[in-house]
């Protein structure tokens, strides 16, 4: 077998461009040479920075362009960290795409509820941006974000354009007094832009805000085929040989995720 | 980046341990860092004075009124802090052995001697690196990931895991007392692997749970009374604390 | 089917040897039989009911070398400017990762029927799309020499785990005892190969593998609902030195990582170290939230990785019976007594 066709070996690229998202987060935009990523929306690669290790991060930018590829990193561990030391023309190896991506597709022509708190909002952007770009095959569209404070918000400068073709609403849990927008956490938000029946939900954050969002949701009368979670476990393959990423019901967060619809896996998968 | 050795009260085995395995990686070492006191290789660049550095490696435990004075003035002048060896983390054997003792007559010189503690109960350590003495290899690993601006990592398995690993038959079956459960790992089980027990002698492991430990070897037929005194000898101030727990 | 001596049953692995073949045998020191390479000079045990490891230690290897390769960093400064130097112009391909392919083809001496079972569930894992390069490399061509079981010890079940059976392509020639020589059957060209260089006594009939004696016999109930249900006795007394997934032959868990070192940084390994879920980093994601938190949630992690998500991802059970778990834990801790419902125990 060649090195090629190993789907240890990272493909190369480098960082055209790093944006400061906030202060612990920073979005990196990687262009990809002689190689092209078909991906869709929700996939994830496996960043290794040379010399530091790999981690696993949702593409968090347009699946329309495949030369590119955003990656919005917050420091957390070791490959995080080092990434924040990153400046254009760095070179770095990119495994993948993996993974299920959300069922773009399969929901045409629905009203979509996206929630994302945290960084969280990360894995919907490819996702938003998609819809962005698809804005007319798809029903009415409420995006919720929310953050703890001003200064964690990501994706400031975008959100106005986003805002043009969804409803968006921004909340904080723990505000300034300065913060002009909604306070408190997104389950204090739902009233509104949950429909009930027939409305698809998309959740990605916090494993304790999803399953506290999933089961209202689920009360409110979303069925449970209808939303999806985008889970977050620490893969270290990718391909479903390392069991890292195992949740209750024997699924590979990696292979068979990270997207999940809650009819395939309990609330106790998500995590605590 | 600025590095320094220190040594409080100790037999120096750590740093001497740093010196002879290294091997070629001290050559390294010495052109990464600008190393402004390290006794044992050359004379301070600025005698006894304690430098401002980015990290200081201190091994020993705090013993005499001097090592008091010594280790303020270290943590003052030192942005990050690492325990070298089970002196400086957990108190050692120096940490039982001076339980107990009469010792306000005793002088080292003209210093006074106190209760020996791990750096820990004097000051605020941001990182503590096991083993009597420590592994050159984990001082290594420490130093690249201090190089890279990430945090170190302490094992977080304890000396069984390696121990099996290894193929080796378990100790306790044969009705030795061995602290394999209870002590941290990342020597490569060197003494179980000779057939010799272990003694914890890198304090005990992140998970350390005490009574199921204690549960285990009654099973083996070994007593308690046994096993505490074996466990204060190394593991100092750490086992002190969880012994303490367990007895309430 | 073939009547040999002993002698010539343990001429066998020079025999593979000579063939070409990496040979593995099981051996016999201070009281614990491990395989391990053959050498003249190795005892091999032929006796043996329990082996602390296991051929997966062999198929996957602790700490293998995936690749290496060349990050353009050299210690000339400090901190992490020197590991990412900036580059001009058009990607230069600087993760120019070497790989060389394990090579060579592997025989497995003695193995029991439980191991040659736990061989096929790996295969299940590692080889199902996408395959894993590493393994497949190492076990195409692979030769197994099964010995069967008599009779297990206490811990021991393997009718209950119904893998004492051997499905085609895990057996190339069967072992039994019989009388003061052995019966080999081979069943694969390979095997009749190997099998012929062999000084024997032709014999008519054929054997087939059986059912070894067993002392407990129970009905296995493993969904999700009976492990978190069952009782976890003696789980208090678990001091989490992960005993259980080290010896169990088909715990696969794995971790990968960088390794570099101070002299010649630019130079880095990424090795496949193994991973057990009894340790704490196992189920730790970034910020340093765990998923199994405490050492009952662990066991039945365990369990449920071998019964009932093994059987939903790859269609197959991952536990062989073979009792390495219980044999082996210092606390006594018996997953029978969590997954094993019925007759006596």
């Amino acid at each position: 077998m060649k090195a090629e066709e190993n789907p240890y070996v990272p493909k190369s690229a480098t960082v055209v461009a790093v944006k400061n998202e906030s202060l612990e987060t920073k979005t990196l935009r990687i262009r990809l040479y002689n190689w092209k990523a078909e991906f869709q929306p929700g996939q994830f690669v496996q960043l290794l920075l040379p010399g530091v290790g790999e981690a696993p991060f949702c593409i968090a930018s347009s699946p329309s362009d495949q030369k590119h590829m955003d990656l919005t990193i917050i420091r957390r561990g070791l490959v995080t960290i080092a990434s924040h030391y990153m400046r254009p023309g760095d070179v770095v190896g990119i495994r993948g795409p993996f993974g299920r991506p959300f069922p773009v597709s399969r929901i045409v022509g629905k009203d979509l509820l996206i929630v994302g708190t945290g960084i969280g909002i990360a894995a919907l952007r490819s996702l938003i941006l998609f819809l962005v770009e698809h804005r007319e095959d798809y029903g009415e569209l409420n995006l919720l974000y929310g953050a703890r404070f001003p200064e964690d918000l990501v994706y400031r400068d975008e959100m106005k354009y986003w805002a043009e073709k969804m409803n968006l609403k921004v909340t904080l849990s723990k505000a300034s007094p300065e913060w002009g927008g909604l306070r408190g956490r997104v389950t204090d938000h739902l009233d509104g832009v949950v429909k009930g029946k027939g409305q698809v939900a998309i959740l990605c954050g916090s494993p304790l805000v999803m399953r506290s969002i999933s089961g209202e949701l689920l009360e409110r009368g979303l069925k449970a085929d209808q939303i999806f979670v985008s889970l977050e476990r620490h893969m270290k393959c990718g391909i479903g040989k390392c069991a890292r990423c195992l949740i209750p019901g024997g699924w590979h967060v990696c292979k068979d995720g990270p997207v999940f619809s809650l009819d395939e896996i309990s609330l106790e998968a998500i995590g605590d | 980046m600025k590095a320094a050795f220190y040594s409080l009260t100790s037999c120096e085995g750590c740093l001497t341990t740093l010196i002879t395995n290294l091997g070629p990686n001290l050559q390294a070492l010495w052109k990464i860092f600008d190393i402004d006191y390290f006794k044992l290789v050359r004379e301070p660049v600025g005698g006894e004075k304690v430098p401002r550095v980015d990290i200081a490696f201190v091994e020993g435990a705090v013993v005499t009124s001097l090592d008091k004075k010594r280790i303020s003035q270290i943590r003052a002048n030192s942005s990050f802090v690492v325990a070298l060896g089970t002196c400086a983390s957990c108190g050692n054997i120096a940490y039982t052995a001076s339980r107990g003792v009469d010792l306000s007559k005793r002088r080292l010189r003209d210093l006074e001697v106190f209760e020996a503690e791990p750096l820990s109960s004097h000051v605020n350590v941001d990182f503590e690196l096991s083993g009597c003495p420590v592994s050159a290899e984990e001082f290594t690993e420490a130093l690249l990931r201090l190089l890279n601006g990430i945090e170190p990592r302490q094992p977080d398995f304890s000396v069984c895991y390696e121990c099996k690993l290894k193929g080796n038959r378990c100790l306790l079956e044969v009705g030795k007392l061995c602290l394999g459960p209870l002590a941290m790992g990342g020597c490569g089980a060197a003494c179980p692997s000779v057939g010799a027990p272990c003694y914890s002698c890198r304090g005990p492991a992140v998970e350390a749970d005490l009574a199921a430990y204690l549960k285990t070897i009654e099973k083996h037929g070994i007593a308690e009374s046994k096993a505490t005194s074996a466990i204060r000898a190394f593991t100092g101030k750490k086992i002190a604390e969880l012994l303490k727990n367990g007895q309430k | 089917m073939i009547r040999v001596k002993v002698g010539q049953l343990l001429r066998l692995p020079s025999v593979l040897s000579e063939m070409g073949y990496r040979v593995i045998v099981p051996t016999e020191s201070n009281g614990v039989t491990k395989f391990a390479d053959f050498a003249t000079d190795s005892g091999i045990d032929l006796h043996y009911v329990r082996a602390i490891n296991a051929p997966r230690d062999f198929l996957l290897p602790d700490g293998e070398k995936l690749f290496s390769y060349r990050s353009t960093a050299t210690v000339t400064s400090y901190g992490l400017k020197i590991r990412f130097p900036t580059v001009e112009g058009p990607c230069p391909v600087t993760i120019n990762a070497e790989y060389t392919a394990p090579s060579g083809r592997i025989a497995f001496f003695a193995i029991h029927p439980c191991h040659a079972n736990s061989i096929r569930y790996l295969d299940s894992v590692m080889l199902s799309d996408p395959a894993d390069p590493y393994y497949r490399a190492r076990r195409d061509g692979m030769l197994t020499v099964v010995m069967e079981c008599e009779e297990g010890d206490d811990h021991c079940f393997c009718v209950p785990a119904e893998s004492w059976e051997l499905e085609e392509g895990y057996c190339d020639i069967l072992v039994r005892r019989s009388g003061d020589g052995f019966l080999l059957q081979p069943r694969s060209e390979a095997g009749k190969k190997a099998a012929s260089r062999l000084e024997a006594q032709e014999e008519l009939g054929s054997i087939k593998e059986r059912p070894p004696k067993m002392r407990t016999s129970f009905r296995i109930h493993a969904s999700e609902e009976d492990i978190d249900r069952g009782e976890a006795k003696g789980i208090d007394s678990c001091t989490l030195c992960a005993a259980c997934t080290v010896t169990c032959p088909t715990c696969y868990c794995s971790d990968i990582e960088d390794r570099f070192h101070l002299v010649d940084p630019s130079n880095v390994e990424r090795v496949r170290k193994r991973m057990s879920c009894q340790r704490r980093c196992y189920s730790m994601i970034a910020g340093g939230n765990i998923f199994l938190k405490t050492k009952e949630d662990r066991y039945r992690w365990r369990l449920k990785h071998k019964f009932p998500f093994s059987s939903k991802a790859f269609g197959i059970s991952g536990c062989v019976g073979c009792g390495n778990c219980i044999a082996f834990c210092p606390a006594g801790i018996d997953m029978r007594r969590t997954v094993g419902r019925g007759t006596n125990k």
